[in-house]
């Protein structure tokens, strides 16, 4: 791994030590697959023909809600509508903890996005949809999001499976109710095992 | 769809003394996401760790935490707050390898939105926080500074910075 020296400018105080990785000796394993942009009102968003050479997915989201109401965000795949989604979350609205679940749902929830009250606040996902090629097993995500306000908002971590061993070629991202607003965003990358 | 290989290292400081504050500046506008990879200590005592971007002093962060201590878990919040708090609970132990947090910053280069943040905070003595963090700026973030109160990083203390780039 090749070493690079760079300004010590970045370290307030005490002794500066600094380093920079030229990534020469390791081998490209995140790629950006596709991104979509709301430019309006977005009723839901798709990935399609989703490639597969990778072990795992990432889902990276900014996102609100087109309307004056707060909703929520979904995800179905392979065009999978039945009651073959489960979910469990944990997760803080800033004065309690909560949990909630569903065993037998039509899709997988990842979390509660802000209405567009604040015209410049969005809600952040980091979802992780692993081994969605194994047609071995049942297909496991991991969920990180949350928004806050300034005085109201919602932070929370979901674990979703669905009971399909099929590979996954298609998700669909999709609000409760409404549509997605404006500068909503939807980035899938492909990670390598 | 083409892939295009992504995830950078951007820069990285290992402490080899005392520090109260480090500052990643000038930071790239051609990623999406920002990715902060913390590993800290604290000395003299434990303490807490903060974020100001650009240098914006003034009272524009605010977040929503959930944390747990290995017998309770509960929600709190933090308003008109002057730094982004990324570990109320999770404090930087006096003894590296205790505590390590993870910060990604989407669309932090967007000036359209403010910056949303979310943040996880571990210590393994202590317990785990989860947060989103909130700077209402529209600017993009071309400097981070991560902090420590009153006290200082220890030596050995690591601090990485990755971007990510959409297609």
């Amino acid at each position: 791994m090749a070493v690079s020296s760079f300004s010590n400018s970045g370290i307030k105080s005490g002794s500066k030590r600094n380093k920079i990785w030229d990534q020469s000796a390791v081998e490209n394993s995140f790629f950006s697959i596709a991104t979509n942009t709301a430019t309006g009102s977005t009723a839901d968003v798709t990935f399609s023909s989703i490639p597969q050479t990778y072990t795992h997915l990432q889902l990276r989201m900014i996102v609100k809600n087109h309307t004056a109401n707060t909703n929520n965000t979904r995800i179905q795949f392979n065009s999978d509508t039945g009651a073959n989604y489960s979910w469990h979350e944990l997760f803080g609205d800033g004065a309690s903890a909560g949990s909630n679940a569903s065993i037998s749902a039509s899709y997988m929830y990842l979390g509660n996005h802000p209405s567009n009250a604040v015209a410049s606040a969005f809600a952040v996902y980091v979802v992780d949809i692993l081994d969605y090629t194994n047609t071995n097993k049942f297909k496991t995500v991991k969920t990180l999001s949350g928004y806050d306000l300034n005085g109201s908002g919602v932070v929370g971590l979901r674990s979703g499976n669905w009971r399909s061993t099929s590979a996954i070629s298609t998700i669909r991202i999709f609000p409760g109710a409404d549509s997605f607003g404006q500068y909503s965003s939807f980035a899938l990358y492909g990670i390598k095992g | 769809m083409p892939a295009t290989n992504t995830y950078d290292a951007i820069q990285s400081y290992t402490l080899t003394s005392a520090t109260n504050t480090v500052t990643f500046g000038s930071i790239p506008q051609t990623y999406t996401d920002l990715v902060l990879i913390l590993n800290l200590g604290s000395t003299p005592s434990a303490q807490l760790t903060r974020l100001r971007f650009n240098g914006d002093t003034g009272t524009n962060y605010s977040d929503t935490k959930l944390r747990g201590n290995g017998t309770t878990a509960y929600s709190t919040r933090i308003s008109n707050d002057s730094n982004a708090t990324l570990n109320e609970f999770a404090y930087a132990s006096t003894t590296l390898g205790k505590c390590n947090i993870i910060v990604n910053f989407m669309n932090y280069s967007n000036t359209t939105t403010y910056k949303t943040f979310l943040f996880r905070a571990n210590n393994a003595d202590l317990g785990t926080e989860l947060g989103a963090g909130l700077w209402r700026s529209t600017a993009a973030i071309s400097a981070i500074e991560v902090s420590n109160p009153g006290n200082n990083f220890l030596s050995g203390s690591t601090f990485s910075l990755y971007g990510i780039k959409a297609a």
